[in-house]
């Protein structure tokens, strides 16, 4: 007899369960995380991950079931990073969250971004969701900040790998972390020290005009997909702590099925760059830099092009193919 | 605790000893560690509970 297996927690599903813990609606969030197939018991399940977290979400006095910080990397001693949920706390989120679709609640999540790929795995879909709750609050900041205290000394955080400053207030939390600990190399998702990305290009400019003293252990790249125009860009352009632009352009599908876009090593990378510039000039960019792929050779002295101050004012860019 | 939640976690632990097998034979990763982390994380809180 074939087993018919009861149908998995779906994107659009983790969608719901996120807007209704955010809402704080218990009833709602009980029934669906009841709805959800499986053994409450079996661990790095979806099943087990949604049940302790409405355990902690009930009355939110207990530990929390995810820690704040994950460790991920290569090398001997790992990188710290920090993630909250995509979408729901990027403010700034244009196409790459809705696509060409009109900016409406239906069309939520219907861009390319890809961190919603990355709920396939349900401990990181509901630490998020837990990190996207702790930091609308002063208790939940407070939490976020003895923990970012607890890394050791001299490590890089990738801040943020999933999601973006959600509001004034989260900038200017994490910004005078950064003040805080000046050893901590703050980085953006791909794990190189020294600068981040967001779209949140609103909440910088408010900060800036607040007459806030940017960190020197954060500089921003700002990337395309936002919702902003062009005169929120400027604006985010003339900041102290923006490098510059970084934006994708389109390019051959012959350079993604070679992986040209990967390394300096790969095939037809000379090419790839050579188109990756021109498709750049013809949007106009003035100071013009095609991202070879790999971080740490880019550019000279083992600098990283997105977090050089030499860098000021270059777009760089990466290709995708449409 | 009784005998049924002992089993329960005893199955756990089995299956987190499973994943470090899983990372033995697959090679190691901070992400891999950070799965078993999670997960050994929320083990030790239903054990915690139970003791309380």
């Amino acid at each position: 007899m074939k087993t018919i297996e009861a149908p998995k927690l779906s994107t659009p599903g983790k969608i719901d369960l996120a807007r209704l813990a955010l809402a704080n609606d218990l009833p709602g969030l009980s029934k669906a995380i009841d709805l959800i197939p499986g053994d409450p018991a079996k661990v790095n399940t979806t099943k087990y991950f949604a049940t302790r977290f409405l355990e902690w979400f009930l009355d939110r006095s207990g530990p929390v079931p995810f820690s704040v910080f994950m460790a991920q990397g290569n090398s001997k001693l790992p990188f710290y990073a920090f993630s909250s949920l995509p979408g729901f706390d990027c403010p700034g989120a244009g196409a790459c969250l809705y696509g060409d679709n009109e900016y409406t609640p239906d069309n939520f999540g219907k861009g390319w971004c890809y961190s919603f790929k990355g709920w396939r795995y349900p401990a990181a879909f509901f630490r998020q969701l837990q990190n996207s709750l702790l930091l609308r609050d002063q208790a939940g900041r407070a939490l976020i900040a003895s923990q970012f205290h607890e890394i050791p000394a001299g490590r890089t955080l990738r801040l943020y790998v999933d999601g973006d400053f959600a509001s004034l207030e989260i900038l200017r939390f994490w910004m005078d972390l950064c003040h805080a600990r000046p050893d901590i190399k703050i980085a953006g998702r791909d794990g190189v020290a020294g600068y981040g990305y967001s779209k949140s290009w609103e909440l910088f400019i408010e900060l800036d005009r607040s007459g806030y003293t940017w960190p020197a252990n954060y500089l921003l790249n700002v990337s395309s997909g936002s919702r902003y125009g062009d005169e929120e860009k400027r604006g985010v352009l003339q900041l102290d702590c923006t490098r510059g632009e970084f934006v994708a352009v389109p390019v051959a599908r012959k350079f993604i099925k070679a992986r040209s876009y990967q390394d300096k090593d790969k095939p037809m990378s000379k090419e790839y760059r050579a188109a990756v510039l021109e498709k750049l000039k013809e949007m106009g960019h003035k100071k013009r830099f095609a991202c070879p792929g790999a971080c740490g050779n880019c550019i000279a002295r083992k600098e990283h092009a997105c977090g050089s101050e030499r860098m000021r004012g270059v777009t760089i860019a990466i290709g995708i193919h449409n | 605790m009784n005998k049924e939640k002992t089993r329960a976690l005893l199955g756990q632990l089995i299956q987190l000893q499973e994943m470090f097998n899983a990372m033995e034979r697959d090679g190691f990763s901070w992400e891999t560690v950070q799965i078993i982390k999670d997960n050994l994380r929320l083990v030790i809180m239903d054990l915690e509970k139970s003791l309380d």
